[in-house]
């Protein structure tokens, strides 16, 4: 008779303990509006009316990163127009205003404008360099591939078969020279010809500038850029030989990310100081490669827009630095950087509702 | 859900075939060695990445020796695989791969009629490794212990040499690894060195607070043939690990399956 109570039990125990679910739990905060943060920085804040912006169409687009599936992974939306945030909101944590993050491919928009201050400070001679001419040992064992230029790098047309989803992982990881990885992998056309977006073509433009400078791409940035900027908080991950890596991974936190976007809104001038030339600004943004999908050209490392007349550094996650120079308008969206791409397909909706609400 | 099947039959099929060459096992089952094969849901949230659960059909593969003279001692080592997908994702391209081990030292503090309970020490050792690529595409997750805890049998004798077995234990001390919640880099190192130097890092004590975790086992065992015996078994595990910086990983395991003792 016991035994069969305990039976009864142990039954008991399987019935309950089957059904035992875990729960999900909301992945945003609750939509609160997008009141800007005052955490006393150098941003001005302003509301939307104040800079003739229609509300609706901004409520419109943070009611999309609160609460729809395709921006399940975002973290921030800050809307800054006429040089002061408008609209600002952290839908994942409110910590995200603080925390550096990675920016992955919006990096090789850095990589693009660090280019032009090198050119302006003559560390590199022109666009038409070849990196042989650079760092010739490189090439020694390479010689197909000594005629790539800077132009050619910094539009992604530079020949050589650089696959993202198979060679980012080895040149992060290689213990060898990280040029050398990237010069080894095929040659599949002549530089200069065929488009062909990838992370190595920026890596060897930081390696030319570390070769010029001195001092790594992360360290020259430091010292042209995100100084003059007042951006102390960032990291940048470097190649196990020391090498920034040109097209991913720089860290940093999304105010200090619309500096960027508004420095390049301000023509490259910061203050009284031009930090970058603006002609290279101009440069860079206009379309030079024009793009099998319809509506978008590439500069250099910016992805051009014509439809809204601006043009984006644009990362994995779905991030971007939206710049529309004849709104005077700069969107920052970020999100959890390493989100398959199957997850995310979020410019042109969000971009659409914020270019909307300007008048 | 057909390997499972073949699988099963093969065991069963082992069990007769080595039928009398085991010296050890004997109708008193003085020393038992047994597989087993279980097969249920499976259902993690890593709070570190997102809090959304992920959940997937399991497979579980143990081998287990188990002694009884005045105590009763267990080991088992165990292998666990499933494909697991959040409620967002058509696909599942996740995965969970756990090792285990196990050991108990059990006395016999309690019997009468056909009812024994035993009470003693056991350690568990649990690699428990996570890949989510929808979700973090360059990272990987684990929640690793070794846990030190008691360990409770109730053994129920049924009539034709039929037993009723259930062991329920826990853990009160742990030393734990996982992931830091904010990795500022952009990926792994995912050689097999890079992976288990992972899996072995930021190692922490921690009491009952920090690392819960109970294993409920119940299993009725039956002669399938005249010295051997079988077992159909549920296993509930539930484990729930926080460290002192980051979020935390729970994860539930109901399983089903089928023991065959050599």
């Amino acid at each position: 008779m016991k035994a069969k109570i305990l039976i009864i039990i142990l039954l008991g125990i399987i019935f309950l303990g089957m059904p035992s679910c875990l729960k999900d739990e909301p992945l945003k905060l609750s939509y609160e509006g997008f009141q800007p943060l005052v955490i006393g920085d150098d941003w001005k804040i302003s509301t939307p009316a104040g800079e003739n912006m229609d509300e609706g169409f901004l409520d419109a687009a943070y009611q999309l990163i609160y609460n729809n599936e395709r921006f399940v992974m975002a973290r921030s939306l800050l809307v800054i127009r006429n040089g002061k945030i408008v609209a600002e909101a952290y839908p994942g944590d409110p910590d995200d205003a603080n925390r550096i993050e990675n920016i992955q491919s919006c990096t090789k928009s850095f990589t693009s404008i660090l280019t032009g201050i090198a050119l302006k400070k003559h560390y590199l001679d022109s666009l038409n360099q070849t990196f042989n001419s650079i760092y010739p040992d490189y090439f020694i064992n390479h010689q197909d591939k000594k005629n790539i230029t800077i132009a050619n790098a910094l539009t992604m047309k530079t020949g050589i078969n650089f696959i993202d989803g198979d060679n980012t992982r080895p040149l992060y990881e290689t213990h060898e020279s990280s040029v050398d990885y990237i010069l080894s992998l095929p040659k599949n056309y002549d530089p200069g010809i065929v488009f062909q977006y990838n992370d190595g073509a920026p890596h060897l433009i930081s390696a030319a500038i570390q070769e010029r400078y001195g001092k790594p791409l992360s360290v020259f940035a430091d010292d042209f850029l995100f100084k003059p900027l007042g951006i102390t908080d960032w990291k940048w991950e470097e190649a196990k030989d020391g090498i920034t890596f040109g097209a991913v991974s720089i860290f940093m936190k999304p105010r200090d990310i619309a500096k960027f976007g508004q420095l390049l809104l301000q023509n490259g001038k910061w203050g009284n100081q031009q930090v970058v030339d603006s002609i290279w600004i101009a440069e860079a943004t206009k379309p030079i490669v024009t793009m099998y999908s319809p509506g978008t050209s590439y500069g250099y490392y910016f992805w051009i827009f014509p439809v809204y007349g601006g043009y984006a550094a644009v990362g994995h996650g779905g991030q971007f630095i939206f710049v529309v120079p004849s709104k005077k308008l700069v969107v920052i969206y970020t999100a959890w950087p390493y989100t398959s791409s199957d997850l995310f397909d979020n410019f042109n909706e969000l971009a659409d509702l914020i270019i909307k609400s300007c008048s | 859900m057909k390997t499972n099947i073949l699988l099963i039959t093969i065991l069963i099929l082992t069990t007769s075939m080595i039928k009398g060459q085991d010296s050890d096992s004997s109708s008193n089952h003085n020393k038992i060695y047994s597989v087993s094969i279980q097969s249920g849901l499976n259902q993690i949230k890593e709070m570190n990445l997102l809090p959304l659960v992920q959940k997937g059909f399991l497979t579980e593969l143990s081998f287990e020796t188990e002694k009884i003279k005045s105590s009763l001692r267990q080991f088992q080592f165990s292998l666990t695989y499933s494909r697991v997908k959040t409620g967002l994702e058509e696909m599942s391209k996740s995965g969970n791969i756990k090792f285990g081990l196990n050991y108990s030292y059990n006395f016999l503090v309690f019997q009468k009629n056909n009812l024994r309970y035993y009470l003693g020490p056991q350690t568990s050792l649990c690699y428990s490794f996570m890949l989510f690529p929808n979700w973090d595409d360059s990272h990987g997750y684990w929640a690793d212990y070794i846990s030190f805890g008691p360990n409770n049998i109730i053994s129920v004798s049924l009539r034709h040499e039929s037993e009723w077995f259930s062991s329920l234990n826990f853990s009160l001390f742990s030393l734990f690894s996982r992931p830091e919640e904010i990795r500022p880099f952009k990926m792994d190192d995912s050689s097999f060195g890079g992976i288990i130097k992972a899996l072995n890092s930021n190692i922490e004590p921690g009491l009952m607070d920090k690392v819960f975790q109970i294993n409920f086992k119940t299993e009725y065992r039956f002669p399938v043939f005249v010295t051997k015996r079988e077992a159909i078994t549920f296993n509930m595990n539930i484990v729930r690990i926080s460290d002192s910086d980051g979020q935390p990983v729970l994860q539930i395991i109901n399983m089903f399956g089928i023991k065959i003792m050599l």
